[in-house]
């Protein structure tokens, strides 16, 4: 058993002259939660984008479970089990809740093999309930609130089976109470064993959060380690705070 | 209902269809509804890429007209019947399919709209310029004098292209309700969502062109036989680029009925145009209706009559 599931070293990517990440090594082990932070701009989408395989880095390597992907398609990537969130949430607009859970169950939840048009429809309504949408399953998914959106969001991205979760910006824009929400239910997540990574603008979310913290500055990381310790690190400070 | 129960079900609506034909005993029948069944499939056709899919195929022209050149080609060498000719035309057209999808899928929505549409005009001027399909000038087709088991050539002809379409639409509905049917549309909502979700998007979207390519072959294939005189202007009309996108518009984007309700209104109404008014104003009718469509009802009639029992249900 690998105790690294994800370690990725000299991940560079430039758009144009603009040098978006260099030389950026991130690893994240089994049953880990790590919080990233940056400043607008950073490179962290694109370092989540990267390891997605939505965009392709240009340096470097990604080893996952073992085994390099970065090469592999997207969607070969979230087989694997690395499965992420958007940002902005981007639900199949034209189904219901219960429908968008089930494309991913059907492509990726390794229920393909059940054969055409058989879902596990148990396991979207499971997959549902341990989101808090269950009640919701057959609402068109582009009436949801935002923070609901976000939960099938994660829903979405749970039902791939992943091992490990990249959550960009689940959070953002929503109240204190929904951010609780979100946090508890990533934490449940983590709990049956989920490496879970957690891209964050909220400062409460992730120091509640993260065990482990990188931070990166302008497409370079500044600061690996115990989260404590990296926001009094003097750079970190300055890259936020100014000098 | 299942797949083979629908299947029997559309073949004997299609039987009672030929019947219904038959007994009004004027060759003009076959003559009108082969032009109506022909959109049917055009339009179904059109719709698994550009309906379930998300990509706006201007370029229905083109695949209509190489799957009746192919025929032309095959009556010009093999001399092969039509009905084996069909599943050849189709073929080709799904190569052509196939090679648009690689070419062009990486564009996205105006830009994959407008490289199809240059597909049909670059594929207009090589007929145009290949002499031995008939070039700029045409190529006459010689019907057989008989047919076995019809009442002339015609009714054969009405008879071939009512299967198409019942086979047509049943394809259709297979691939709405199947694994592959919920990817496409889950590439039609959001591509990059649906990737994420697993979703080999490449893959599904050169499957829908090629399915797509294969059907509009098939639409064209016997068309040959149809005018007997077949030339560019003819084939690359751009009344069946206009149809197969307003048909489908007209009825509803999201299921297999829409397209094929679109085509008997649409492809009905133009008919009784061009015999009552004039030809010309058959395709005004298909522009004033798009525009309604467009602005009034998006969702097709389906959408307007779900929308319609919806609200009945809601009180």
């Amino acid at each position: 058993m690998v105790e690294t599931i994800l370690a990725a070293t000299d991940i560079g990517k430039r758009f144009g002259g603009f040098v978006a990440l260099e030389g950026i090594d991130f690893a994240v082990r089994r049953g880990e939660r790590v919080g990233v932070l940056g400043p607008n701009g950073s490179g962290k989408s694109t370092l989540v984008n990267c390891l997605t395989g939505v965009l392709r880095n240009e340096t470097g390597e990604i080893v996952f479970d073992g085994q390099r992907i970065d090469g592999l398609a997207t969607h070969q990537r979230i087989r694997r089990g690395i499965s992420r969130t958007f940002q902005i949430p981007r639900p199949f607009a034209s189904m219901t809740v219960r429908e968008n859970v089930e494309i991913a169950l059907l492509y990726a939840g390794r229920l393909a093999t059940t054969g055409p048009g058989v879902a596990g429809a148990g396991d979207a309504a499971a997959i549902l309930d341990l989101v808090g949408l269950g009640a919701k399953a057959d609402e068109s998914s582009g009436q949801l609130t935002q923070v609901d959106l976000r939960k099938l969001e994660l829903a979405r991205a749970m039902a791939t089976r992943p091992r490990l979760l990249i959550a960009d910006e689940a959070m953002a824009g929503l109240s204190r109470a929904e951010v609780d929400e979100i946090l508890a239910l990533l934490l449940r997540l983590n709990a049956e064993g989920i490496s879970i990574v957690m891209i964050e603008h909220i400062m409460y979310a992730v120091m509640k959060f993260s065990q482990r913290l990188c931070v990166l500055v302008a497409g370079r990381k500044i600061a690996d380690g115990d989260p404590d310790a990296v926001v009094k690190d003097p750079e970190v400070e300055r890259a936020y705070l100014g000098d | 209902m299942s797949p083979t129960a629908f299947l029997a079900a559309a073949a004997a609506v299609a039987v009672a269809v030929f019947v219904a034909a038959t007994t009004v005993g004027n060759e003009y029948v076959y003559f009108a509804g082969y032009t109506v069944l022909q959109y049917i499939v055009l339009a179904t056709a059109w719709n698994i890429l550009g309906g379930y899919t998300g990509y706006v195929n201007f370029g229905s022209a083109g695949f209509f007209a190489i799957g009746a050149y192919t025929t032309v080609v095959i009556y010009k060498t093999l001399q092969l019947p039509l009905l084996v000719a069909i599943p050849l035309c189709g073929l080709t057209t799904a190569i052509l399919g196939l090679g648009m999808g690689y070419l062009t899928l990486r564009l996205r929505g105006v830009f994959f709209a407008i490289a199809t549409l240059a597909m049909a005009i670059v594929l207009h001027t090589l007929i145009v310029n290949w002499p031995f399909v008939g070039g700029a000038r045409g190529v006459y087709i010689i019907r057989p004098r008989d047919v076995a088991f019809f009442d002339g050539y015609m009714q054969f002809l009405f008879a071939v292209m009512l299967a198409l379409a019942v086979i047509a639409v049943w394809i259709a509905r297979l691939v709405e309700r199947s694994r592959l049917g919920r990817g496409l549309a889950a590439i039609r909502d959001d591509e990059l969502a649906a990737e994420c979700a697993g979703v080999p998007t490449l893959k599904l979207k050169l499957i829908s062109t090629t399915l797509s390519g294969f059907l509009m072959g098939v639409a064209g294939a016997p068309f040959p036989y149809y005018v007997t005189y077949v030339d560019p202007n003819g084939a690359f009309n751009l009344a069946y680029a206009v149809n197969s996108i307003a048909m489908p518009l007209i009825g509803g984007m999201t299921s297999w009925a829409g397209p094929l309700i679109g085509a008997i209104l649409l492809g009905t109404l133009q008919q009784v145009a061009t015999v009552t008014i004039s030809s010309a104003l058959s395709l005004l009718i298909v522009g004033v209706l798009l525009v309604l469509f467009v602005t009034l009802a998006p969702n097709g009639l389906v959408g307007l009559f779900a929308a319609l029992s919806q609200r009945r249900r809601h009180g």
